[in-house]
């Protein structure tokens, strides 16, 4: 892995250098859509069309952005936004008849409609995208690591981590989380909250993300999907998962953590999770969702904050990873790419856009753009702080560049099956053991693999 | 007799109305929720009124995505619902009585066709049909959603049929014989007797076209045509769901249809007085 | 020519194929255009490894061989069964019995069917999804109840057993628009037969068995047939309440093709899925009007 890693960072450096001659003819920062000189294009008379998923608070914002680079372009943006729940079925209609919006969002799932996708390398090297303020480990996040292909601009990321109520922990009289702690602090924990609380101290557990997690962190070199997607990456040694399988259903078995009932009935709905209205103390989530998290729990009087992913050594890998939340995406038929690749600068790097949409998707990318975020005392509130700060403690882990920022096409039946049949049968006592399911589960998902 | 029918009958309007607040508990739960705040909503302790009532949630939510508000989204579902109402209804009487009462070559395997096509999962038809209107370029407008409501919706055609089967067919040999054609027998005869049916049809097609999510989902493609079924979604997402505005919006949403239901339903009351326990 | 088609019934346009082609006109055409094309590639991607977007790639019957060894494939269509087989009657037999009810003339009549008719208008929205978890979640009344009774440990949402109840309860409870259908059916019904009926001296069970039932059989025939398509089909609730969970228990058919189609990128192993359902579906249907002959009463 360290070997991709050190590939990356060449070809990351190799573009930098490569843009360095286009630059030598332009005054310096010439493309720099925050300095003082810059001069937006005229697009008057030009429509770019766009399309995003999220809530209608995100609407707001990037409608905001939308009409601020309309007025300094000339162009007209036609756009359209869906609930994330259904986006991918009419992205997918549209796929089906190839005629796409110029600029789309995507998700990690981007493997599986890569070739709806523009690659941005021309655009970076010539510098209508700017990438000098964002760090190569940062657009790493939305590269394709088989052909070195950027898929698109992240607009923020964001990692899975964990948030607690540090009150139920007090209560029980047991250590916070630290951020190496391990397996073991969490399962002591999580006994402690429960005998203190009479309830399940965790609720919310993101299955398949936690088993890779394991993985990584079983064996330095292991990794569930290779980071090109093109394979997995751990040896078919089936004992991590093993040993997360029996960790996790013997920790439900003794209530610690909540029966699938529970966790069915609040779904994927974080905010309806107990942590929010005190009754558990721990739940997993991704970075992004903490803020909607906070506001709920702040109704009932309750202060969360985030931990890391427990580890299985204390000194040994972390298993997380900063990941590009959303990324925005160039469509291959757009009629009009050079301003596509316009749009997506200004999306990305304007500081004045940014802070309108202020790292609501993610945290940007951007080190300007954050920067001055973080010294907006109006923009960063105690809540958006620590999402800050967690993200810039996991991208100082030594693998948090570890993992494959794709997700393989027979990711998502692989993480269906994984959550529905193997942990949730091996609750039921489907299984005999945790080593079964663990060894049966590799064995299905290297048949579901080879069916794609 | 006299003494027994009175406990009867406020036996009978007990049980209704406790049976009733049973059916309406979750209908009365969205309208109280569109007036809580959010923890209030989702809390395991939830209190059924709230604690404090939130009342912005409805202009909060009524502001919609900013530039559009739902006064757009209501236009926009009252203009699809209405088009398509009509539609319904027109086409697919003439069908049903085409199907039901005339004799002609070929009626039995239209019929199974009919069949058939409620038979396949919209999910595996959705794409193929997208492409066709997309070919058309009709994608981003209310064509898609409007015009195939012209050209006979299966399930209404199917119900009328069997209403018109429980026709008596001496009406239409009478009307023959009086010098009416198979047109003027539709016009005439068949068509004022389906009135309840018909009712029931503009009823239920109003409400379905309304509440439709997946035909504006592919086809409106611009948020100046979103319906408020697809504008209600836009409050949900993994990273928060402003759910007070949502349902504050969904109850909104329950007023046309309902309001709809109460002005038809007067034409479907009254029915058979014999049929049940007397009065 | 001319003076034959005014003088009515002999001309062309006045053939029972002319009169039929007519009227049926509007479906005929939405079937060519609209949903012949669209079920046959359907019916030709079942035979294709077929991603959305890439050309699909002829395999011949593979995805029909593969189904009969998918066993969440098989496993779906047992849960879709059991689903219809328990969910079907009961929404019938309850919007009949509440359509008999609200025809009692009183004042009120009007109020009361709106209020029952209030809970299909909410159809499948996210409010639904939240009150149901809350009624039938691990601290709502419901499992409160049975917990009184002494079971302890029980759920609904955890229990691949009772998962599919709330589902049910959840489909039957929306019973407004079979309801109205019967309703109408039971308003055509002409008084006077009641009225002989009475002076005969049949009591109001034997008027509901030999007269409204038999009249209302058409109707009653309809609400089966689409009860079962829209059974089969059954797809919101499942998404929105359980999401298939858990442990496929409420994976029902409809929501497995979508998943195959859209999430697992198989659109031809999802459109082989549908077939086989269409082809179940037609027998059960098509056995359901050959009976059907004996049991429901038309006037003609």
């Amino acid at each position: 892995m360290r070997k991709h890693l050190i590939a990356l960072l060449l070809v990351a450096a190799m573009l930098c250098a490569m843009a360095m001659p286009a630059l030598a003819e332009k005054a310096e920062g010439w493309n720099n859509v925050n300095a003082e000189g810059y001069e937006y294009p005229d697009y008057s008379g030009k429509t770019l069309s766009f399309m995003w998923w999220g809530s209608d608070t995100r609407a707001r914002m990037t409608e905001e952005v939308i009409h601020l680079w309309e007025e300094k372009t000339g162009a007209t943006v036609e756009f359209e936004w869906y609930d994330g729940g259904t986006y991918w079925t009419q992205f997918q209609a549209k796929m089906a008849a190839n005629d796409l919006p110029d600029v789309f969002q995507m998700g990690n799932n981007w493997l599986t409609y890569y070739d709806t996708i523009e690659p941005l390398n021309a655009y970076i090297e010539d510098g209508t995208i700017d990438t000098t303020a964002i760090s190569p480990a940062m657009l790493a996040t939305t590269i394709n690591q088989a052909n070195g292909d950027v898929t698109g601009m992240s607009n923020g990321t964001n990692a899975r981590c964990f948030a607690y109520n540090p009150a139920l922990f007090d209560e029980a009289g047991v250590a916070y989380p630290t951020e190496n702690w391990t397996w073991d602090d969490f399962a002591a924990a999580g006994r402690a909250i429960t005998e203190a609380t009479g309830n399940p101290a965790i609720t919310t557990l993101e299955y398949n993300s936690l088993a890779f997690s394991t993985v990584t962190q079983w064996k330095e070199g292991y990794n569930f999907y290779a980071m090109d997607g093109s394979d997995f990456a751990f040896e078919g040694d089936t004992e991590p998962l093993a040993f997360i399988f029996d960790l996790l259903t013997t920790l439900q078995k003794e209530g610690v953590i909540a029966d699938y009932g529970i966790q069915n009935e609040i779904g994927t709905n974080i905010e309806a999770d107990w942590i929010a209205f005190g009754d558990a103390a721990m739940i997993m989530l991704s970075s992004n969702q903490f803020q909607a998290l906070s506001n709920v729990a702040a109704e009932s009087g309750i202060t969360l904050e985030l931990a890391t992913i427990p580890r299985v050594y204390a000194d040994g890998q972390s298993g997380m990873v900063v990941r590009s939340s959303q990324e925005m995406s160039m469509w291959k038929g757009s009629e009009d790419k050079e301003m596509a690749a316009n749009f997506l600068n200004f999306f990305v790097n304007s500081i004045e856009a940014n802070e309108i949409l202020n790292c609501e998707r993610g945290v940007s990318i951007n080190s300007d753009v954050l920067a001055d975020l973080k010294a907006n005392a109006e923009l960063t509130n105690e809540v958006t702080a620590k999402v800050y700060t967690i993200i810039d403690l996991i991208g100082s882990f030594p693998d948090a560049a570890n993992s494959s920022p794709a997700e393989p096409a027979a990711n998502e039946e692989i993480s269906d099956v994984l959550k529905k049949t193997y942990f949730q049968g091996l609750a039921e006592g489907k299984f005999a053991s945790a080593q079964e399911a663990a060894d049966q589960f590799w064995a299905e998902a290297q048949e579901i693999w080879a069916k794609y | 007799m006299q003494r027994k029918r009175a406990i009867l009958n406020v036996v009978y309007h007990v049980f209704v109305v406790a049976f009733g607040l049973l059916m309406i508990y979750p209908v009365l739960w969205m309208i109280l929720s569109s007036f809580k705040l959010k923890s209030e909503i989702l809390g395991n302790k939830a209190p059924f009124l709230p604690s404090v009532w939130v009342f912005e949630n409805y202009p909060n939510g009524w502001q919609g995505s900013g530039s559009l508000t739902f006064a757009t989204y209501f236009r926009n579902s009252i203009i699809v619902s209405c088009l398509g109402t009509l539609g319904t209804v027109i086409s697919s009487a003439m069908v049903a009585y085409a199907l039901a009462r005339v004799n002609f070559k070929g009626r039995k395997f239209w019929f199974t066709a009919m069949i058939m096509t409620m038979l396949l999962p919209g999910q595996v038809l959705m794409i193929p049909q997208y492409i066709i209107w997309n070919r058309l370029g009709l994608v981003g407008t209310f064509v898609p959603l409007i015009l195939p409501k012209y050209l006979g919706w299966p399930f209404f055609i199917y119900m009328m049929m069997q209403f018109i089967r429980g026709l008596p067919k001496e009406l239409d040999e009478a009307a023959m014989i009086d010098g009416c054609n198979k047109y003027s027998i539709f016009s005439r005869i068949i068509l004022p007797l389906l009135g309840p049916s018909i009712i029931t049809t503009i009823v239920i097609s109003f409400y379905w076209i309304w509440d439709d999510y997946m035909g504006p989902l592919l086809y409106l493609s611009k948020p100046a045509l979103y319906t408020v079924s697809l504008a209600i979604k836009g409050f949900a997402d993994a990273q928060g769901t402003n759910f007070g505005p949502m349902f504050a919006m969904s109850s909104l949403s329950l007023i046309p249809v309902f309001l709809l239901f109460l002005f038809f339903n007067r034409y479907l009351m009254d029915g058979v007085t014999a049929g049940a326990v007397k009065g | 020519m001319q003076a034959e088609k005014r003088s009515g019934k002999t001309g062309f346009l006045y053939k029972d194929n002319v009169v039929g082609y007519i009227f049926a006109a509007p479906f005929i055409i939405s079937f060519l255009c609209l949903t012949l094309i669209p079920m046959a590639l359907s019916l030709y991607y079942s035979f294709c490894n077929y991603k959305i977007a890439a050309v699909p790639e002829w395999i011949g019957v593979q995805n029909f061989a593969n189904l009969l060894r998918d066993s969440t494939f098989g496993h779906s269509l047992l849960v879709t069964i059991q689903y219809v087989i328990i969910g079907v009657p009961l929404k019938l037999v309850f919007a009949l019995f509440v359509a008999m009810l609200l025809t009692k003339p009183t004042r009120m009549q009007g109020f009361y069917r709106a209020v029952y008719y209030i809970p299909s208008l909410i159809g499948g929205s996210v409010a639904v999804a939240l009150v149901w978890k809350q009624l039938f979640g691990s601290r709502g009344p419901v499992v409160s109840l049975i917990k009184s009774l002494g079971a302890t440990g029980f759920n609904f949402f955890g229990s691949t057993t009772w998962a599919f109840v709330p589902l049910v309860l959840c489909n039957a409870w929306q019973f407004g628009s079979s309801m109205l259908i019967f309703a109408s059916g039971l308003k055509q019904i002409s008084k006077e037969y009641y009225e002989a009926a009475e002076i005969d001296g049949a009591g109001a069970v034997k008027r509901f068995f030999s007269i409204t039932l038999p009249i209302l059989s058409p109707i009653i025939l309809f609400n089966l047939i689409m009860q079962l398509i829209s059974g089969f089909m059954t797809f919101t609730q499942a998404q929105i309440i359980t999401d298939g969970g858990p442990n496929y228990a409420t994976n029902y058919i409809a929501l497995n093709i979508f998943k195959e189609g859209f999430a697992f990128q198989h659109m031809g192993y999802a459109c082989a899925q549908s077939w086989v359902m269409l082809l179940i579906m037609a027998a059960i249907t098509g056995i359901i009007f050959k009976t059907s002959s004996h049991w429901t009463f038309y006037e003609s």
